[in-house]
């Protein structure tokens, strides 16, 4: 998959926009989870998910070809919520009750329960367990990639991860 | 993989992203159209320092760059040759009539047009609005001891370099200009030129209370990095050296890594321990936040000697390093690391490796109802766990099961 990324990538540095339909479709879960760990909204997600994409087009021609490139966009996603939590750090605690309501109550399926996993999640663990572990499970980035992307100490990344799971573990054996 | 993990992952790959290629297409194709129209740069920084004046000096520079006229100097081709141009505050603010030279016009786009072998233009395409800083009234009144300015393009000439500002707060060129109406001596130098490459270096000083300040800015893309400094302060012969960093990127290891808004001041000095005195130097680093600190220090004892102390701590933890280095190899080390996770979870490792070779660490950690304190020397191992009781505490080593203290 990473070799079918790479030559779409060749492509959309030659201003090809036809690539960028099957591009999108190859990279846009792991872009769009490494945004959710850090927002926990789908729908702002989904938003800074796009201005990403669009960050990325706009200086696609003169980004590195030696780059690996979903690295490249997860980092765009990663700055642009940082820039979106810094300037709604105030309200952000207040919404985030309807955030949590938001990615239940906009996700398919919510009554084969794999929504309330992330309801649970937040629940249970603070911001740096939930980007941790969505981060390890869902975009499969090891513990040490995790602590360079977040500029943590890799002890620190796999302490709050073994934490996060028995809590996790905790909690859905009380769900049960 | 645990039962958990398979969950989460099911979740997410169950999970619907609804945002279509299509969508991001069309507004990529928007902002491509807006961005067309609409290039300039917006130069500004809220609320930025301690000190309004500095800031609202560098802002000058970077505002009055484009307005001084190239015309008579020796660009001949992008990407080569130098400007160098005086011009009193007179010149410059009515120079906007020289003709080829630049033009004023409130929000308008910035061009500074010099005569080059081909004609090209030499364009600054600087803003025309900006965000003033909190400490605006302040600068305006220390600006009548400013005394001049130099500053340095190695700045945007055609390509399509842009960065984006803040915009909270907007006032008029002109209203910023004629509030430096004292201004004098501008110098400008552009240098290094090239294609396409939206970066800008400015220098300037300004004569303060406390000594003259010296400033530089560094303008690339959407990062800016300021430095100032101090000096000649005689009472104590202090000076520091600042430096601001900000913006939204900058280039890292994978493209593009955030840097998050840091200030620090590197600052030189001398401590009197009764009748010797050793010379000093460090930083200080936080961000805007107050949440990360970094200090580093380091005390000169002799010529082969000395000690180096790191303290960091974020909103994670706290770190603190002393290091004693002889002759280039550090000899004896301390450090003391608490990294905590939430109220009730933390780690907290201590070691000691002093300058005969022996090593001694720490841990304590809190594992549910108790703390783990453990203790390592050459091989030996030893874990005592610490339990808090409704009527006191008891220690209990992990080798023997025993409770040795209560």
């Amino acid at each position: 998959m990473d070799e079918r990324i790479n030559i779409l990538f060749e492509q959309l540095k030659k201003n090809d926009m036809s690539a960028f339909d099957e591009f999108y479709q190859l990279t846009k879960r792991q872009v769009y989870f490494s945004i959710f760990a850090v927002i926990k909204s789908s729908s702002l997600s989904e938003d800074i998910m796009q201005d990403t994409y669009v960050k990325f087009l706009k200086s696609v021609s003169k980004i590195d070809s030696q780059k690996n490139v979903t690295s490249y966009l997860i980092t765009i996603g990663k700055n642009l919520c940082i820039d979106y939590l810094r300037k709604n750090s105030r309200v952000y605690d207040l919404e985030s009750y309807d955030n949590y309501e938001d990615v239940v109550g906009d996700t398919p399926n919510r009554e084969e329960g794999q929504s309330d996993v992330f309801k649970i999640m937040r629940e249970t663990l603070n911001d740096k367990e939930f980007e941790i572990v969505i981060l390890h499970v869902v975009d499969e980035m090891t513990h040490k990639e995790i602590a360079k992307h977040i500029g943590r100490p890799l002890g620190s990344v796999t302490w709050a991860y073994n934490n996060a799971m028995k809590k996790l573990r905790k909690r859905m054996e009380r769900e049960k | 993989m645990i039962d958990e993990e398979k969950l989460i992952k099911l979740a997410a790959q169950k999970h619907e992203i609804k945002l279509s290629s299509q969508d991001i297409l069309k507004k990529y194709e928007l902002e491509q159209q807006s961005d067309a129209k609409k290039k300039r740069w917006i130069f500004s920084r809220p609320g930025l320092y301690t000190s309004g004046t500095i800031l609202s000096l560098c802002l000058l520079a970077v505002l009055v760059v484009p307005h001084i006229s190239n015309a008579n100097n020796p660009i001949s081709e992008v990407g080569v040759d130098s400007v160098v141009t005086d011009i009193d505050s007179e010149t410059l603010i009515s120079d906007s009539t020289t003709p080829a030279t630049t033009s004023i016009s409130g929000d308008t786009t910035q061009l500074a047009i010099a005569p080059g072998t081909d004609n090209e233009v030499v364009g600054f395409e600087i803003l025309s609005s900006v965000e003033l800083f909190d400490e605006t009234s302040e600068a305006t009144t220390d600006s009548s001891n400013f005394t001049s300015i130099k500053a340095r393009g190695d700045d945007h000439i055609g390509g399509d370099g842009q960065g984006d500002g803040f915009r909270d707060q907007q006032t008029s060129f002109e209203d910023v200009v004629n509030s430096y109406e004292k201004v004098e001596n501008i110098v400008y130098q552009a240098s290094n030129l090239k294609d396409g490459i939206a970066s800008s270096v400015y220098e300037g000083s300004y004569e303060g209370t406390y000594g003259t300040y010296t400033f530089k800015v560094v303008y690339q893309d959407s990062d800016i990095v300021l430095y100032y400094n101090v000096a000649e302060d005689t009472e104590d012969f202090y000076y520091s050296d600042s430096y601001y960093r900000g913006g939204g990127e900058g280039k890292g290891d994978n493209g593009h890594q955030n840097v998050n808004n840091h200030f620090g001041s590197r600052f030189n000095g001398e401590i009197v321990l009764g009748d010797k005195t050793y010379q000093t130097t460090g930083i200080r680093e936080t961000d805007d936040n107050e949440e990360f600190e970094n200090i580093n220090l380091t005390i000169t004892i002799s010529e082969s000697k000395f000690y180096m102390i790191n303290q960091m701590s974020d909103e994670g933890g706290f770190n603190y390093e002393y290091l004693l280095y002889e002759n280039g190899w550090a000899q004896a080390y301390y450090g003391i690391s608490v990294t905590t996770f939430d109220d009730d979870t933390f780690i907290c490792s201590a070691t000691i490796q002093d300058s005969d070779g022996s090593r001694y660490d720490f841990f304590v950690t809190q594992e549910g109802d108790y703390f783990d304190l453990e203790y390592r020397s050459r091989g030996d191992r030893r874990s005592i766990y610490l339990y808090y009781l409704e009527d006191g505490h008891k220690y209990v080593d992990q080798d023997t099961k025993e409770e040795i203290i209560k």
